[in-house]
């Protein structure tokens, strides 16, 4: 793994908005990037970029100085995101310092698949990770292939959530997986589908995200199908900004306050 | 010499508890010089998500002449699927409800359900002994005052209301009778009824009326009983206001400080944090208190207001700031679904209830009790709600069905992200 310098600022990303009113009084998280690119995107949207990892010290001093600066609010709350974390070469020593400087909730954003490895579940949950994003495009597997290129690998996904689910069943701590779903014109048509069968995984909440492109207006009828299947399947389904959402489902918002079409 | 009536209790509790009310009951009966050596007791404490079916086999094995069930909107239709079973397979048994669940609506009870006999309304010490007296005896349930029974043609019959007891000390402590054995953290105290609060959704307030206490040294004796004597290091109070006064906070934390020294923990008291300063939160943390329950329910002017509760951001803000310096948890409270709420109004109660970062929040649908201000006035209010029990709200005039099922989702969702956190420093 090449291990890149870009420097790449520490952000306060608002995760858990409850109200339009930026008073920050929510459950936040610091978004730091471990590397550059993102853990999946849709590869007929744009070509797969090389993930590339930042050196060590240079997140390490992110994450004391996010600690450093954290306000009242609930936390610190940290998520380690960006390119894929388990590539990382030092992953442990991340995770180990956002425990030292006091980190009460700290979160992974990974493409999923490395979770069924090696122990890796019950690893990242043992050395305090107890948010975990999957990025995923689609939850069935044949659709996922045509859009990464990468047979079998939404099975691996799947049995990482579940690896990791088990870990903190047996551990009897309280964890929240997230499936973060970017949506495209070519996610957009299984979408519904990729809620249920998340659903099917014990995924907390599927969190509805921009993709590379803007979507029409008119997929706003294909995000509210998408909220309603998670409803009727007990997960919650959450839609950033930027995302076209109809008002008669504006409490799916992240931001809530008003719809987004 | 005939036989004892046998009597048995039945309650479905939460899992690893008891029922208090059940302990009440027949401590009280047994005291009773009518009913000495005359009735012969058998009590059911079993899990509230047992199955019927199964439920009934128990109570059957018991062969009892007098069924009598403490009811709560929790357990309300097992307790209806009970009692028609075993109606049918215990013909002359004698069915007797009690409980907020049934007492304020006894003649709708009663007419829905064949198979019951009669309900005790309201506090139930008194009445239903006077039933089991009545029982022994062949007689007419509604002779006694406080019970809705059937007159000959089966149709329910009130009797007057009975007044509540004026000397709680009257009612025979379950636990130093001996009736209740202590459970390890399933033990309940209660050193007083009613409430001071009118809340329009609590049934507390409206139905025990006026606040009695049982006695000092009552209290004490139950104290020293179960966490001296039998050793017992966790148990909880479900006093409706645990900071009732001044002076009996610190009453009460006096009494408890002895034994939390020596380990004794409590759990989720009940307070108005309105009231808890520094020096009240330091007796409850002395007192062995490590966590409290307590609102806002909503923080929405309009609700507040129909709801009648105050709630003064400043003041809650203060106590729970206390608590937290104290080392004391503090569990927020928030109801999605009453009267004149928004849902921006709940999502803010989230969000102030999340910025005070109390330790834990808990949210929940309004259930429209029977017996409280909001099931009398359900329609005017713009109510819409599951006449069954648990009498969950379905629809408000300023939230409909799909939003409201959405803020239960988010709700749930964002105090799991809450929740999902390091404490003291502890991994796996």
């Amino acid at each position: 793994m090449r291990v890149a310098t870009v420097p790449v600022a520490a952000r306060t990303i608002p995760l858990y908005w409850v109200h339009a009113r930026e008073r920050g009084a929510v459950v936040e998280f610091v978004r730091i990037e471990v590397g550059e690119g993102a853990p999946v995107r849709c590869a007929r949207c744009a070509p797969t970029a090389v993930s590339e990892s930042r050196t060590t010290d240079s997140i390490l001093a992110e994450i004391s100085a996010a600690s450093a600066a954290w306000g009242d609010r609930p936390g610190p709350n940290i998520l380690l995101a960006g390119s894929e974390p388990f590539t990382h070469p030092e992953l442990p020593a991340l995770v180990a310092t956002c425990v030292e400087v006091g980190a009460e909730r700290i979160g992974l954003e990974t493409e999923g698949g490395a979770l069924a490895a090696h122990g890796n579940a019950a690893g990242v949950l043992g050395a305090g990770v107890r948010h975990l994003q999957v990025v995923v495009l689609a939850a069935d597997d044949a659709i996922a292939e045509s859009l990464t290129g990468r047979p079998g690998r939404m099975l691996a996904v799947k049995a990482g959530v579940a690896a990791y689910l088990e870990a903190a069943r047996e551990a009897g701590v309280a964890v929240v997986v997230t499936a973060v779903v970017p949506l495209c014109h070519h996610t957009l048509p299984a979408l519904a589908q990729t809620v249920g069968l998340l659903a099917s995984w014990g995924v907390h909440a599927v969190r509805l995200v921009p993709g590379d492109e803007p979507l029409p207006d008119s997929a706003s009828v294909m995000i509210a199908a998408a909220c309603d299947t998670g409803m009727v399947n007990h997960t919650w389904v959450e839609v950033a900004d930027g995302v076209p959402l109809p008002a008669t489902h504006r409490l799916h918002a992240l931001t809530i306050g008003s719809a987004h079409d | 010499m005939t036989e004892p009536l046998k009597v048995a209790l039945l309650a479905l509790n939460a899992p690893g508890y008891q029922s208090l009310a059940l302990g009440y009951l027949r401590a009280y009966a047994e005291a009773d010089q009518r009913l000495a050596g005359r009735v012969a007791f058998q009590t059911l404490d079993l899990e509230s998500d047992a199955e019927a079916w199964w439920v009934a086999y128990r109570i059957m094995g018991l062969e009892p002449d007098v069924l009598g069930v403490s009811v709560l909107c929790w357990n309300a239709r097992t307790v209806y699927d009970v009692c028609r079973i075993v109606r049918q397979a215990l013909p002359d048994v004698r069915i007797v409800l009690g409980g907020p669940e049934v007492g304020p609506i006894a003649a709708d009870v009663l007419a829905a359900h064949p198979e019951i006999d009669a309900v005790v309304r309201g506090e139930g010490e008194e009445v239903f002994a006077d039933v089991l007296d009545l029982a022994r005896r062949g007689k007419p349930f509604s002779r006694a005052d406080g019970v809705t029974g059937r007159d000959a043609t089966g149709a329910p019959l009130a009797a007057p209301d009975r007044a509540l007891i004026a000397d709680l000390d009257r009612i025979p402590s379950p636990y130093l009778s001996g009736v209740l054995q202590p459970v390890e953290g399933g033990a309940y105290i209660e050193t007083y009824r009613g409430c001071p609060h009118r809340c329009a959704y609590c049934f507390e307030g409206k139905g025990y009326g006026r606040l009695r206490s049982f006695s000092a040294e009552r209290v004490a004796a139950e104290i020293e009983y179960l966490a001296g004597e039998r050793g017992v290091r966790s148990f909880s109070f479900i006093d409706p206001v645990f900071n009732l006064t001044d002076e009996r906070l610190a009453w009460l934390t006096g009494l408890l400080e002895p034994y939390a020294a020596r380990g004794l923990v409590l759990h989720t008291i009940e307070v108005d944090i309105e009231r808890i300063d520094d020096e009240a939160a330091g007796a409850l943390r002395r007192a062995g208190v490590v966590s409290v329950e307590t609102g806002p329910q909503s923080i929405g002017e309009a609700a507040l207001a129909t709801c009648h509760r105050r709630f003064d951001p400043a003041r809650f803000t203060r106590g729970v700031e206390a608590l937290k310096r104290a080392g004391i948890s503090v569990e927020c409270d928030l109801i999605a679904g009453l009267p004149d709420d928004t849902p921006d109004d709940f999502l803010a109660g989230l969000e102030f209830c999340l910025a005070l970062d109390p330790g834990k929040i808990q949210t929940s649908t309004l259930h429209v009790l029977p017996g409280t201000e909001l099931y009398l006035r359900a329609r005017e209010l713009g109510l819409r709600f599951d006449p069954e029990a648990p009498h969950e709200v379905i629809a408000t005039d300023t939230i409909g069905f799909s939003d409201l099922r959405r803020l239960e989702a988010r709700s749930v969702h964002l105090g799991r992200v809450y929740g999902a956190r390091l404490e003291d420093g502890r991994h796996v």
